[in-house]
Order: structure tokens, then sequence, then C-alpha cells
């Protein structure tokens, strides 16, 4: 994949951690990140003995409400080699919101420890097919 | 019932902000095998359309706009038809008492027709004589997005919105027609834009049949009448009826040799034909695989085309209408204009053909997009879905061979936007509205940006193997960016954009980005 080096154009000169993302199609999204050195030293820090062996992750949750039923919610951490990236990721449900964090996550208890550094705009996944609003009509002047 | 038929023809221009030389290249093949021969078709149909409305609609880019109007590329466009004459002469001449000779004969006289229409007929001026038949109601001319940029792949409302704020300043000034109806990049949209068209004014947008299937609710009337959202009124690009383009491949003179792609961007796609016969197109694939590129047959198929693909709308729009229960069917159906003569050299032919029987049939109405609101007394309220006409929805632009670039562009992006906003935040607090050079310096970054996000482009870009010195051309526009940020984020005084596109600069330059904020 090719890569450009902005060093002598003041690129990658970050003055905060950023994620954002854009949907691809209903399954998947193409994230991009970049995360300060100083941000992990902090993380970690304040992971204090949970801190042996964490790793930069990154955080995935859709929520979609349902008429009927409990709203569906899933969460999936992808580990990061890079602090600063993209990659596709794949994403929960077709039509739900998703978020997207990064930050530094616990060996000891993926489901608990994890200190965000930046979170991404919400970003609904497109349909696969039709969604189940109420049908509605505009009356044309 | 009657069916509402919306044609529309969308002509961008892909590589223009290129090196000057197959930019102009490409213009002047264009106007030859596209614009000249829509002009006739206008010319020859006269009267018999816009009885009841413009009955198909163009939408034009700025930059195919102004390069029309310029003298430069006249004088290319008129080279290129003087070319196109000498070259067919001395084919002619070659061929003489060859089986080809009557085909080199057709070229020829077909090359010193092209050559008069432009010269004399049209005076060099394309522009004034779609304008004279826009005048006439025969045409309706609308705005494609000033830079061609996908919305979609934009990281911020702020430049989104001075996008479509350029366009409307483009096309009331320039083109001088009604702000309202749009014409929006490979009809790449999401959701979220509905009320960012809705708050700049936009009234109606073609869209691709994938935003009906991931519609916030199921389409009751299918593809067959608009969606409305935001008070914006979306219409749905009919997939199966757009693809006579296919039908002319497979059954038809479609350059197949050559391919689309290829001809589009190859300064001289001539010199792939076979030695001895450059200059024509003599090779066709036929019912009966004959050698030679008869014309008169081709035509006659190309009409014959053009009759089935107006029942087959017929019977689609039947059937459905029948079973939805709809009174007014409305079939959309988009094509990019530079592939009717361009890539499909019989395309002209199959579009009058269409133009013709449906102006003369009593169950078919020829409509301008965005012009047909009248034609239902309600319309369906639901969100159209993410689409655009590649498909999987934006795969094209985020494949991992393309997408490496939205990193950088949407980071600069919303940099440039940042150092915009404490520009003005600056300026006010000097009691000044704006330094007149880093207004330009913006409008330059603004610009670069946007043909980074160029649909073309992001297309070309995966297939760089096909595209000579693209990926340097790419790289050029995203450290040009760059630069440019960083000069507007330092307060220097960068002079942006001397390069590219300079007939928008007045268009961003008016255009206030910090409007979505």
């Amino acid at each position: 994949m090719p890569d450009l080096n902005f060093d002598s154009l003041s690129y990658g000169l970050r003055q905060q951690d950023s994620v954002d993302w854009v949907p691809r199609d209903p399954d998947f999204a193409w994230v991009m990140w970049e995360i300060r050195a100083q941000s992990v030293q902090a993380a970690v820090e304040r992971l204090g003995v949970h801190a042996a062996g964490a790793s930069l992750v990154l955080r995935l949750r859709c929520h979609q409400e349902r008429p009927q039923g409990p709203p569906l919610a899933r969460v999936l951490d992808i580990p990061l080699s890079s602090w600063c990236g993209q990659r596709l990721v794949p994403l929960g449900i077709p039509g739900a919101e998703h978020l997207c964090s990064v930050g530094v996550r616990a060996m000891d208890d993926p489901g608990g420890f994890f200190v965000p550094l930046v979170h991404s705009a919400p970003l609904r996944a497109p349909r696969h097919s039709p969604g189940e609003g109420e049908l509605e009509w505009e009356v044309i002047a | 019932m009657k069916l509402a038929l919306h044609l529309t023809l969308h002509a961008h221009i892909p590589g223009l902000w290129r090196s000057q030389g197959p930019a102009r290249s490409w213009l002047a093949r264009t106007t030859k095998d596209v614009y000249l021969p829509l002009l006739r078709i206008l010319d020859d149909l006269g009267g018999l359309l816009g009885g009841s409305g413009p009955a198909f609609t163009l939408a034009l880019t700025p930059p195919l706009v102004a390069a029309l109007e310029d003298d430069a590329h006249r004088d290319a466009i008129a080279r290129e038809l003087e070319r196109s004459v000498e070259q067919r002469r001395a084919s002619a001449q070659r061929l003489e008492g060859d089986p080809l000779h009557p085909t080199a004969l057709f070229y020829l006289k077909r090359a010193q027709a092209l050559h008069q229409d432009f010269t004399q007929r049209y005076r060099r001026d394309i522009m004034a004589a779609l304008r004279h038949h826009a005048r006439q109601g025969r045409i309706s001319l609308i705005p494609s997005l000033a830079s061609s940029a996908p919305l979609p792949m934009l990281a911020t409302e702020a430049l989104r919105r001075a996008e479509l704020r350029a366009t409307r300043r483009w096309a009331e000034q320039k083109l001088e027609v009604p702000w309202g109806p749009v014409w929006l990049p490979a009809c790449a949209y999401s959701p979220e834009l509905a009320r960012e068209l809705a708050l700049e004014g936009v009234t109606s947008a073609t869209l691709d049949a994938q935003s009906w299937r991931g519609a916030s609710a199921a389409p009751v009337q299918g593809l067959l009448a608009p969606l409305r959202d935001q008070g914006v009124t979306f219409f749905a690009r009919h997939p199966e009826l757009c693809a006579p383009l296919r039908w002319a491949k497979e059954e038809s003179s479609w350059q197949r040799d050559l391919g689309c792609a290829e001809a589009l961007r190859d300064p001289d796609p001539w010199q792939h034909m076979e030695p001895g016969h450059e200059g024509l197109l003599c090779l066709r694939q036929g019912e009966d695989l004959a050698p030679i590129y008869r014309p008169a047959r081709a035509a006659e198929q190309a009409r014959r085309m053009a009759v089935a693909w107006l029942s087959e709308a017929r019977a689609l729009a039947h059937s459905t209408a029948q079973r939805l229960e709809l009174e007014t069917p409305s079939i959309s159906v988009a094509w990019g204009a530079q592939l009717w003569g361009g890539a499909w050299f019989e395309g002209p032919i199959f579009l009058k053909e269409v133009l013709q029987l449906a102006a003369q049939s009593a169950d078919v109405e020829l409509r301008a997009f965005g012009a047909s609101l009248d034609l239902w007394p309600r319309l369906q309220k639901a969100a159209p879905g993410a689409g655009s006409w590649h498909p999987g929805v934006f795969a094209a632009w985020l494949d991992p061979s393309a997408a490496w670039l939205q990193r950088h562009a949407r980071r600069l992006e919303v940099q440039l936007v940042s150092a915009v906003r404490a520009r003005a935040d600056l300026a006010r607090g000097a009691g000044r509205l704006g330094a007149p050079g880093q207004d330009r310096a913006a409008a330059g970054a603004i610009l670069r940006l946007l043909q980074l996000q160029g649909e073309d482009l992001a297309v070309l870009r995966r297939q760089d193997g096909l595209v000579g010195g693209l990926a340097e051309d790419v790289e050029h526009l995203l450290r040009g960016a760059a630069l440019e940020v960083e000069a507007l984020q330092r307060g220097a005084r960068a002079d942006g954009a001397s390069q590219v596109h300079v007939d928008l600069l007045p268009e961003y330059l008016a255009a206030d980005i910090l409007v979505g904020l």
C-alpha cells in the first residue's frame, strides 16, 4: 500500500489523537487513526497494576434499538500494531449506529480495563435492505 | 397510464486538471464524438422536443464548460477536426479499390460534416448552442458538483457545503440556470447529506438504486417514484435500463479492443487500430461476425436497439405500476454523456431514436430531471440509504488499494477548516473581514483537496498500471494541498491553486466554508 512521507511538510507533528472512519458498505468501514506516544504512556500509567502486557486496541461498539425486545449491542476489540494507521474493520449490524474508540486495554481483563484515548464520531452502517420505518407520505404542493 | 421518462446525460471531464496536452486532446475528441453529434440530434429533432418541457437533462461540470468556452481549447478542437478530415482523406485514397473503401468514405464524409458543424454551424461555440436549445425548452442544463468530489468522502460539513455553495454560484452566474436540481458525482450519497443539501437549497438529485435498497423504510413504489427526505426529492437511477451500453458492447460496434477506460484517457486511441486501417472503426462484432464495419447496418441495429429499449422501459413500468397501483410511473436513466459516440460509436443514433420515439408516443412523456413534481400529488417520505453507482456502496473509494489516500486527504481537510476558522477569528478580532491573499490560499487548498477526492481519480488510482504517471499526479496534488494548508496555518500568503482549476477560484473564494461549522 503506498504511503507518503510528510515529515518535511509538518505532517505527523500531531497536536492531538484522532480516529476517523467512513463506511465502505453494510459490512465494513475504513478506519484511520493517529495516536501520540504521550497519550499511550498516560493510559498505561492509569492502568497501574494491570499495565503489564497492555495493548493498543480499536474498540467497536454497535447499538440498535428494536421495536420489540431489548436493543442489540455488540463490542469488538481489534488489536492495533501501530500508533498511526488505517484499515478495514468489520461492522457489527447493518443499519445500526456504531462508535469506535482507540485506547489501551489491559491484557488480563478484556471486558473491563480499557482506557479510551479518542472516540470517533458516530457512524450509521449502510443497510443491505430497507429499514423498518413507518410508511409516511408528503403532499406535494 | 403514462410513463414519465427522465433521461440524464452527465458530462464530467476526467483528467482536465492534468497536464494540458492530454486534457486538450481528450476534450477535442469528446467534442468531436459526443457534443457535436448531440447538438445535431437537438437540431434535427427541433420542434419535436420541448412540447411539455425539456426532453432530457444534461449535467455539466464547471471545468468542462470553462474548457468549451476557452479559445485555446477551441483551437485544439478545430485542429483535431482538421486532423481527422486529413487522416480520413488519406485513408480513403489509400483504400481505393479495397472492400473497406465505402467505409473509409463514410468516415471522411462524417469528419467533414463535423468540422463544418463546429466551425460554421456552431461558430466554435458549443455552449452557446447548448444554451440556445435550453432556451428553446428542449433540454435542461443542470450543474454537476463543481469539482466532481463525491460528498460522502469529504470529512467536514464545512467543505461539503462549500462545494455546494461554489457550485450554486457557478450555476447561477456562469451556467445561467436556476439553482435546485444537481448532479451528485457517481450518485455517491449518504443519508446525512439530505439535511445539508436542503440547507443549501438543493431541490432534487438522482441516486443509485443502492440507495433505495438501503432506505430507512421500504419504498412502496419501488424505483418508479421519487423519495422525499428533508424536502429534497430523490430520483432512483434504474439499473436495468442504464444497460444499453452493455448491449452495445455485446451486439454492436463497441470499440471493444480499446475498452472504455482506455479510450477515455489515451491521447490517441486510433493508434491501437489495425495497421493500414488507422482512423477507421472497421472491425465489428455483429451477428455474423462481419469483419468489415458497415455503417448503414450498424445504424439500423442501433435503431432496433432503441425500439427494444423503449419497449422494455414500457413493459417494466406497466407491469410494476399495475402491481403497485401507480398512476404515473417514472423511470430515471442516467448515462455518462461521453459514452454516447465516444465509447459507443452508434450511441447518438440510439439516443436520437429513443428521443424521437418517446416524443411521438402517446404513452410516454419525456421529462427533465427535477422538473416533474407536478406528476405526483404525494410522495413517500423516507431517507435513501448510502450508495453510489459503483458496486459495494463506497468500495470504489475505500478498497485498500485506493483508500490509503483518505487518511491524508481527510486529515488535511480538518486542518484546513480549522486554519480558516482561526484566520476568520483573527480577522474579526482585527476588525477586518479577511486577507485576500489568504482567501486565495484557502481556495487553492480547498480545490486541491477536492481534486484529490474527484471521482474519476478515485476510480483510476486503483488501476495505476493502466495510467502512467497517475501516482505522481496524486502525490503532487497531495503535497500541494499539504503545503497550502501549512501556509494557511502559518498565516503565510501562499499563492494557491495557480495551476489547478483556476476557473473555479472565484467560486471557492466566495463560498464561505465556515457556514457549516
